[in-house]
C-alpha cells in the first residue's frame, strides 16, 4: 500500500534538494547585496512617502492594485510526474491525502507574502483612506478571500470542458476582486454581509458543473509549469536545465518576426522570436514591466524612482537571457547548416531589442513628469545600461565559446 | 571523368566509448539519385551509422564524405547537403506547421519563391492543409513526422538520411511518402533509407545493406543479395530473418 502523504513529502523533498545547490550562486550574484540596498532604499523612500502622503491618491483603488495579485494567484506544488497517470490510477479514491498537504502548502506559503504586503502597505492605508478597516479585520478578509479563490482555483482544474475551466476562472477573477473592492470600499457591516453573501454565492456556482475526481493530466502540466517556472527564475542568475515549457499560441502576435529578411543567419532569429512570443518569457516580462510602471509611477518624482526604473532595466536584461539558454539542446541546430556565429548574434540582437523597448515603456511615466533634465538624464542612463549588458554578455559568451574550443 | 558518389562513407569505427565500438569496419556508397535501404535488427547499428553522417558523432576510425566534403574541413558544405528525418519527431512545440516549414526553408537558404511552392505542394500532398496553422505540440503522432519529412522535402538537398520514417503514419501518408521519395530519387536526389517494413522497401529501394551487430554483412541490389546467399525469387524480408538468423554470416563477420 503506498503511503501517498510519504510520497509527496519524499518528491518535495527531491525537488528542492535539487535546487538547493544553486541558491549560493544566486547570493554570489549580487543579488542578495542588492536586494539589501534596494530595501533599505525603499524604508527611506517609503517613511518619507508615509508622512507627505499627496492628497488626492486613489488609496482604494492602489490598495486594490497591490492586493489582487497575491489573493487571486494560487499555486498548488503536486510534485506530480507523467507516469503518475498510469501507476497511481489504481489509489484514486485516496488521492485526497496525497494533495492535503499541497493544499496546506498552497495557503499558508503565499498568504505569508500576502500578510506582509498587507502589513507594509498598512501605514499608507491607514493614513490615507477615509474610514480604514481594522488591521486584522483586513487581514482576516483577505485571507478567507485567498483560501476562496485557491479552493475556486482547484476546482476548476476538476472541471470537464475547457470553456467551463475558463468560464469559472473569469467568474473568480471578477468574484475575488469584486469581494476585495468591498472589504476596502464599503463600511465595516456591510462589507462583511456582502463578502460572506459573496462567497455562498460562488461557492454554490462552483457545484454546478460536471468534474473528475482528479484530473491526472491537467496537474501533471500544472506541474510542469511550476517546476519550470522555479527554474526559470533560478535561470536569470546561474545556468540550469529550462526543463518544461508552457507554449500559447498568441496568435495576434504571429506577425512579429514574420517580416525578417530571408537570409540564413538571420533564420536563428526567426525561431527565437517565435520562442520568445509564445513562451512564458513574454507574460513575465509583461507582468515584470506593468508592476515597475506602476512603482515608477508611485516614486518618479525622488531618486528612488531613477533607482526603480534602472533596476528594472537590469533585471528586464537579466530575465531576457534565458534567451540564450532556449534550444541548446535540439537536434536541428546540430544538422541545419546555420552560421557558427548566427546563433549568438541573433540572440543577442533579439535580447536588445527587447530591453530597448521595455527601456523606453518604462521611461513613458518619467517622461509625462515634463522635467527636462530628469527624464534626458533618465533615457541617457537607461540606454547605456542596456549598451553595457549587451557587451557584457557578447563578452561572456565569446569567453565561454573560447573555453569550450580549448576543451574540444 | 567518374561521378563523386553523394555519401561516401569509408572504414567508419565509431560508437559511444573507444574502447567499446558500435560500428566496425563500415564502409558502402550512395550515388546521384539512388536510394539505398539500410536495414538490421534493434541495436545492429542503423541510428549509429546515420549520426556519424550527420555528425553528431565523431567516428573512431574512418572517414564520411558527403559530395566530396568531410565535416571537419566543410561543414557549411557539408551540412546544407543533407537533410534528415528522424525516428522519433522532434519539433518546435512554439512553432506552427508552416513555420517548421519557414525555419528549414531559412536555414537552407531556399529561395522564398521556392520555399512557397514546395510548401504548398507538400501541405497538400501530406494532408496537412487544415493544420498548418497548427502548433505542433498540437498534433498526433503521425502528423508531427508529417512535418519531419516534409522540412526535409522543403530543403531539397542532395542527400536525405531517413530513419524509419513510416512510423506512426496512416496508409496515405506512407502512400504519399513513398511516391514523394521516388519522384526525389528521379530528380536527382539521393536517400539512405532505414526501415523495419522490408515487405515495403523491397520494391522501393535500388540497393540494400544488412548491417549486423555494427558490421555490414552484406549489400547490393536485391538480385544480387539473392545470389549471395543462394536465395532466388525468395522475399527481402525472408533472406533477412535466414541471415540473421545463420550463426555463419553473423560469426564469420563478427
Amino acid at each position: 500500500m503506498i503511503n501517498l502523504p510519504e510520497l509527496r513529502q519524499k518528491r518535495r523533498g527531491e525537488f528542492w534538494a535539487q535546487i538547493l545547490p544553486y541558491t549560493q550562486y544566486i547570493i554570489q550574484s549580487g543579488v542578495a547585496v542588492l536586494t539589501f540596498f534596494l530595501l533599505i532604499a525603499f524604508a527611506a523612500w517609503y517613511t518619507t512617502f508615509v508622512q507627505n502622503i499627496p492628497a488626492g491618491l486613489p488609496v482604494y483603488w492602489i490598495m486594490l492594485v497591490l492586493l489582487t495579485p497575491l489573493t487571486v494567484y494560487g499555486s498548488v506544488r503536486t510534485y506530480m510526474r507523467p507516469a503518475d497517470v498510469v501507476f497511481m490510477l489504481p489509489v484514486e479514491t485516496q488521492m485526497n491525502t496525497y494533495f492535503a498537504s499541497a493544499w496546506r502548502g498552497g495557503m499558508i506559503g503565499k498568504s505569508f507574502w500576502l500578510i506582509l504586503l498587507a502589513i507594509v502597505a498598512w501605514p499608507f492605508y491607514v493614513r490615507a483612506a477615509i474610514e480604514p478597516k481594522p488591521l486584522l479585520v483586513l487581514l482576516l478578509c483577505i485571507l478567507l478571500l485567498k483560501g476562496v479563490s485557491n479552493y475556486g482555483s482547484w476546482q476548476e482544474m476538476r472541471m470537464e470542458g475547457q470553456r467551463a475551466r475558463v468560464g469559472y476562472r473569469v467568474l473568480r477573477y471578477i468574484a475575488i476582486i469584486g469581494l476585495l473592492g468591498a472589504v476596502l470600499w464599503l463600511p465595516l457591516a456591510m462589507a462583511i454581509i456582502t463578502l460572506v453573501a459573496g462567497i455562498v454565492i460562488y461557492v454554490i456556482c462552483l457545484r454546478l458543473p460536471g468534474k473528475v475526481a482528479v484530473p491526472w493530466e491537467r496537474l501533471i502540466a500544472a506541474e510542469k509549469n511550476h517546476a519550470a517556472s522555479v527554474m526559470r527564475m533560478l535561470g536569470w542568475f546561474v545556468d540550469v536545465p529550462t526543463g518544461e515549457r508552457k507554449v500559447n499560441h498568441r496568435r495576434w502576435l504571429s506577425f512579429i518576426g514574420k517580416r525578417l529578411p530571408w537570409k540564413q543567419e538571420q533564420a536563428f532569429r526567426f525561431l527565437l522570436t517565435r520562442t520568445f512570443i509564445r513562451t512564458e518569457l513574454l507574460p513575465t516580462l509583461s507582468r515584470f514591466v506593468v508592476f515597475g510602471i506602476i512603482l515608477i509611477v508611485l516614486a518618479r518624482e525622488s531618486w528612488f524612482g531613477i533607482a526603480v526604473y534602472l533596476l528594472f532595466i537590469i533585471l528586464a536584461g537579466m530575465q531576457l537571457t534565458m534567451l540564450r539558454k532556449q534550444h541548446t539542446d535540439t537536434l536541428w541546430l546540430s544538422i541545419y547548416p546555420l552560421p557558427p556565429a548566427a546563433r549568438r548574434l541573433e540572440t543577442i540582437r533579439l535580447i536588445t531589442i527587447v530591453q530597448l523597448v521595455v527601456a523606453i515603456v518604462l521611461w513613458i511615466p518619467i517622461a509625462i513628469t515634463g522635467n527636462i533634465a530628469w527624464l534626458i538624464g533618465a533615457l541617457i542612463a537607461g540606454l547605456l545600461i542596456v549598451w553595457i549588458q549587451r557587451a557584457s554578455l557578447n563578452r561572456k559568451w565569446l569567453r565561454e565559446l573560447q573555453l569550450e574550443e580549448e576543451f574540444e | 571523368m567518374e561521378q563523386v558518389p553523394v555519401l561516401q562513407v569509408d572504414r567508419l569505427t565509431g560508437g559511444y566509448s573507444l574502447g567499446k565500438p558500435v560500428l566496425h569496419d563500415i564502409s558502402f556508397q550512395v550515388g546521384k539519385g539512388e536510394m539505398i535501404g539500410l536495414i538490421g535488427l534493434n541495436g545492429a547499428g542503423k541510428s549509429t551509422t546515420m549520426k556519424h553522417i550527420l555528425g553528431l558523432m565523431t567516428p573512431q576510425g574512418g572517414e564520411v564524405h558527403i559530395q566530396g566534403a568531410t565535416l571537419r574541413k566543410a561543414p557549411e558544405q557539408y551540412r546544407s547537403s543533407l537533410a534528415f528525418v528522424p525516428e522519433a519527431p522532434q519539433l518546435y512545440e512554439e512553432m506552427t506547421v508552416r513555420e517548421h516549414l519557414e525555419f528549414t526553408a531559412r536555414a537552407y537558404g531556399v529561395e522564398p519563391a521556392d520555399y512557397e511552392r514546395r510548401a504548398a505542394r507538400l501541405i497538400d500532398l501530406f494532408n496537412m492543409k487544415e493544420k498548418e496553422d497548427s502548433l505542433s505540440m498540437h498534433l498526433s503522432k503521425g502528423m508531427k513526422q508529417k512535418v519531419m519529412i516534409m522540412c526535409a522535402f522543403v530543403a531539397a538537398p542532395p542527400l536525405y538520411i531517413i530513419d524509419e520514417p513510416f512510423l506512426g503514419l496512416d496508409p496515405l501518408g506512407i502512400r504519399s511518402l513513398l511516391d514523394f521519395m521516388v519522384e526525389t530519387k528521379q530528380g536527382g536526389s539521393s536517400i539512405l533509407l532505414s526501415s523495419h517494413i522490408l515487405s515495403t522497401i523491397e520494391n522501393y529501394c535500388d540497393r540494400f545493406i544488412v548491417l549486423h551487430r555494427g558490421r555490414i554483412i552484406v549489400q547490393g541490389t536485391l538480385e544480387q543479395i539473392r545470389e549471395q546467399t543462394g536465395q532466388q525469387g525468395t522475399p527481402l524480408e525472408q533472406i533477412f530473418y535466414d541471415l540473421v538468423q545463420d550463426s555463419t554470416w553473423t560469426v564469420s563477420n563478427d
